[in-house]
């Protein structure tokens, strides 16, 4: 079996994974509710704003996490947002919050920063998320009147987020402290388990240096708002189309008391895969709260669990689904080399059976567009060569080899640019830049190569620089130059 | 059935890194095996023109861009002997101010003055380094005459040759051998003390198995184009395959704390002067004085010179600028050069193919030392003698007098009409104590792994404000004397 087939079946592999993944998230979904819940009301375009709102909050997320670990490494927020939608994707179909974990994991992989540190850059985003959460919540049930029996929710948060970060606040502002703490209590326990714990609580103080500075405090807490704000603003879209006013304090009460309902692994409801039920009960208790009816409730909790679910279900499962490909085509690449060093021999491998491609020293012909472009780029009349064909051709072949040598995202800027060029050619000529006269040719071409507009300069910068070196590099232009200069 | 081997020292790259880790630790007795991405080149086959010359030792034909809000055009050597094959072969210890900058800012130990000087006495005396030792050629005297015209201090920089021809191929490989480059040198001397060298083998990846690293995947190129996927074991890795290179092989290997995220560059803006008397440049040895004046911040010097780089440097302005090509005779090419205090990032394709991204953001610092190094080498060259002076800046043609030179002390150059290139790439994966900043200790070894290394201009902490070569080389062989140190 080649490399491509094996290959093949790696990436079918993969997609049937996904698959699966696919169905074990959706089977559970009572499916005959949803389609009731989005046939009797109009959702359009509400859905939309819900989900967009909510995919906001993600990018925030994403930028959130980046800023928690820039002392420790640099990743982009598109990267960061895919490791917090892994672990938002896993919750999905894994209980008991074992989607935190995977986004450790991930983070880790990504950065090369420790597994423990990265455990703690989630919990402190949780702590943040609680915190968000709880001051949304508090602010809505105060301004819409204190009779509403979430007291208890109001107090069990506080008491755990309040000692959640007191604790990390600690180990952030005292890290010394906290370290000889743990280095003093593990030595008289176990002294064999002190080096350990040690490179642990390291690793702990680590994840939670960023918010060793106020400011940085500061700056987290924001963005922990805009997140939930985001949240807020998907049930706050969905409102109105279940003929509910669009009323942000009535978002924040739901969104505040629904999230703390599946936020804790086993706290007010379980946390079941996709938080199906406590999602659903919490969410369909907040808007009875607040004088929904029943049936209005109960589909009002279906489409915004649905906007959440679809969400993550699609982006986390094409991240998800790159990523096992990626490792699986690394793990296969691994297994499939061909060890080549026997007793301190390099062996000569012979044969084809691990053969991946045949290289670009095989020479492909240069395109006829590529000549014209050069013979239009370079003086070669002014320079009476004895063979100027063969110099226009020396360069459209050192040309179409640059071009050959560029990586694959700036080969497919460069055709774009040049389709682009050459569509405007033919929209001003009628004729392909390769079938007008040279003079037409250099014309355009200098216009696009030296004229104002910058975005045309650089398209043009790889063909006009790389088309004049070879050409005044050429053996008969340079013995045309000497005789010229000695002339004069 | 023979059985498996892993090899003692695995070094990726060959160029002046991986030359000096290879002679010191084959030296040293140990088993070692160098793997080279480019070709073995016989002396007969140096010494091609520009474009022959670029084809076969340089990646990607010399035109691998570097992004960024200006593109720069960077260019490195992929040959046996890397970067050394190809460069000017200018040697500068590293300076003392920039040492101590190290330590305070990266907390880079064992890495005084003193603590280098028996590496840099050992270098010298192997490479040659030595002052040119003739008349100067001409474009270096009238370099001289501009300098001492101006009252500034300047050095005549010493060079890894002996026995220079003049024969102004050092881009694209000295045929006489005069230069003192790892191919003639350090390799050599490698590979009597046995080490063994694979050339046309490309790294894909580092096998990692927890903190190890316990081989490679490397793609063997043969001579018919055909590719192999190879695996070879190592106990232990060097990464020697450049500034941009080193970070892609380690991110795409899964390594990534702070590799890659604090990528380093200096800046350079030619120009080409014309002067009343015959210079000759394509004939002579380039500039070989340097400008101290304004450094480290700014660098003035004198750079190669071929027709075709004249004409690539012209083709800025090229409707206006191209006449100047017939008094090739009378021209030189001189840079400044700026010690880079943007910001850049090294990623290696998501794709797993060759591909590196080289992003750098030109800072507004760098900018303004741009235009006043164009400023003072304009002047300082119309000094000299020079009659036009022709920066390599779209929308500015000529200089032709002081007026017109001191004008950029007090104005921007133009960002998108800047060309600027660079060959000093460094700090991807900077080497110290501080965990929050750097990739590796103080001696190369990547942190969270046991038995993996960099040894190359990639571990340089931050600019050294001088050509490179001679800090790597300094810094490499340290860095591997204490490898062998540390296993006795």
């Amino acid at each position: 079996m080649n490399f491509k087939v094996k290959r093949t079946l790696l990436v079918i592999l993969g997609i049937l994974g996904s698959c699966i993944f696919l169905t074990i998230a959706i089977l559970p979904m009572d499916w005959k509710k949803v389609v009731t819940a989005l046939s009797s009301y109009s959702l359009y375009p509400w859905f939309c704003f819900s989900t967009i709102s909510y995919i906001v909050g993600h990018f925030i997320r994403g930028l959130r996490t980046r800023l928690l670990i820039s002392r420790d490494a640099r990743i982009s927020i598109t990267t960061a947002t895919n490791i917090v939608l892994v672990g938002y994707a896993v919750n999905n179909f894994l209980p008991a919050r074992i989607g935190e974990f995977a986004r450790a994991g991930m983070l880790r992989e990504r950065t090369g920063i420790s597994f423990v540190q990265s455990l703690t850059v989630v919990f402190i985003e949780r702590i943040f998320d609680g915190f968000a959460i709880a001051l949304l919540f508090f602010s809505a049930f105060l301004l819409l009147g204190s009779a509403l029996p979430v007291q208890y929710t109001i107090l069990l948060s506080s008491v755990i987020f309040g000692a959640a970060l007191l604790f990390i606040l600690f180990i952030a502002f005292a890290p010394h402290r906290f370290v000889s703490l743990i280095s003093k209590a593990v030595y008289a326990l176990s002294p064999r388990l002190h080096d350990f714990s040690i490179r642990l609580t390291t690793s702990l103080v680590n994840g939670a240096r960023y918010i060793s500075a106020p400011l940085n405090i500061v700056k987290i807490g924001v963005l922990s708002i805009l997140i939930w704000l985001c949240d807020v603003g998907l049930y706050l879209f969905l409102l109105p189309a279940f003929g509910q006013p669009a009323d942000v304090l009535h978002a924040a009460f739901i969104m505040g008391l629904t999230n703390f309902s599946i936020i804790f692994p086993f706290g007010f409801g379980y946390s079941s895969p996709g938080y199906l039920g406590p999602f659903h009960t919490q969410c369909i208790k907040s808007l009875i709260l607040l004088n929904v009816p029943y049936t209005s409730a109960q589909s009002f909790a279906i489409v915004a669990h649905l906007a959440i679910y679809m969400t993550l279900l699609i982006w986390g499962g094409i991240v998800i689904l790159w990523y096992g490909i990626t490792l699986g085509l690394t793990a296969n690449l691994t297994k499939r080399a061909k060890f080549y060093f026997y007793h301190g021999e390099c062996l000569s491998i012979t044969g084809d059976i691990l053969g991946l491609k045949t290289s670009d020293i095989v020479a492909k012909p240069t395109s006829q567009f590529i000549y014209k472009l050069s013979e239009a780029a370079v003086p070669y009349d002014e320079y009476e060569t004895p063979d100027p064909q063969e110099v226009v051709s020396y360069v459209a072949d050192f040309i179409q080899g640059a071009i050959r040598n560029l990586s694959k995202k700036f080969k497919l800027l460069f055709a774009v640019g040049m389709f682009g060029f050459n569509a405007i050619v033919w929209l001003r000529y009628f004729r392909p830049y390769s079938a007008l006269s040279l003079e037409i040719r250099r014309a355009i071409f200098n216009r696009w190569a030296y004229g104002r507009n910058t975005v045309q300069r650089q398209l043009f910068k790889l063909i006009r620089s790389t088309a004049l070196l070879a050409f005044f590099e050429h053996p008969s232009v340079v013995a045309v130059m000497e005789r010229r200069e000695n002339r004069q | 059935m023979n059985a498996r081997h892993p090899v003692h020292v695995l070094i990726i790259g060959s160029g002046a890194g991986g030359a000096m880790t290879a002679q010191v630790l084959a030296s040293a007795g140990m088993e070692v095996l160098i793997l080279e991405e480019g070709r073995r080149w016989d002396l007969s086959e140096y010494g091609n023109n520009c474009p022959e010359g670029m084809r076969k030792m340089y990646r990607k034909c010399g035109m691998t861009p570097i992004i960024g809000k200006v593109p720069i055009g960077y260019a490195e050597g992929r040959c046996y002997g890397g970067g050394t094959e190809i460069n000017s072969g200018f040697w500068h210890r590293t300076p003392p101010e920039i040492l101590l900058r190290w330590k305070a800012q990266y907390d880079l130990d064992a890495a005084s003055p003193k603590d280098l000087e028996p590496h840099f006495t050992w270098l010298e005396n192997q490479l040659n380094v030595s002052l040119y030792g003739k008349e100067w050629p001409a474009s270096t005297r009238m370099f001289a005459k501009g300098i001492e015209a101006m009252g500034w201090s300047y050095q005549e920089v010493p060079r890894v040759v002996e026995h220079c021809e003049s024969l102004n191929f050092c881009p694209n490989g000295c045929p006489s051998g005069a230069k003192k480059s790892m191919s003639r040198t350090l390799l050599p001397q490698a590979e009597l003390a046995g080490a063994r060298v694979l050339t046309n083998c490309r790294v894909k990846m580092l096998i990692k198995q927890k903190k190890r690293v316990s081989g490679v995947l490397a793609v063997l190129q043969h001579g018919d184009g055909s590719e192999e996927l190879i695996r070879i074991d190592a106990e232990n890795i060097f990464v020697c395959a450049g500034a941009t290179e080193t970070p892609a092989l380690l991110r795409r290997s899964g390594i990534r704390f702070h590799i890659g995220d604090s990528f380093r560059i200096h800046p350079m803006l030619k120009v080409a002067a014309r002067f009343n008397e015959e210079i000759n440049a394509h004939k002579s040895v380039l500039p070989l004085l340097q400008v101290k004046e304004f450094w480290p911040e700014i660098s003035l010097g004198g750079a190669f010179f071929a027709l075709g780089h004249l004409a690539m440097l012209l083709s800025e302005n090229w409707p206006t600028n191209w006449q100047q090509m017939d008094h090739f005779k009378h021209m030189a090419i001189y840079y400044v050069a700026v010690r880079g205090t943007g910001k850049g990032v090294i990623r290696s394709s998501l794709t797993g193919e060759d591909a590196t991204s080289i992003k750098y953001d030109l800072s507004r610092e760098d900018l303004w030392n741009l235009s006043k190094g164009l400023a003072h080498l304009s002047a300082l060259l119309l000094a000299g003698g020079a009659v036009e002076v022709y920066p390599s800046v779209h929308g500015l043609n000529r200089i032709t007098n002081e007026i017109e030179a001191i004008r950029w002390l007090d104005e921007l150059l133009p960002k998108t009409s800047l060309n600027l290139t660079t060959i000093h790439a460094f700090s991807s994966c900077p080497m110290g104590e501080r965990l929050d900043r750097c990739a590796a200790n103080s001696f190369g070894k990547i942190y969270h792994y046991e038995n993996l290394y960099i040894n190359d201009g990639s571990m340089i902490p931050d600019s050294p404000g001088v050509n490179p070569q001679g800090t790597i080389m300094g810094f490499a062989r340290r860095n591997a004397l204490h490898f062998v140190e540390e296993l006795r």
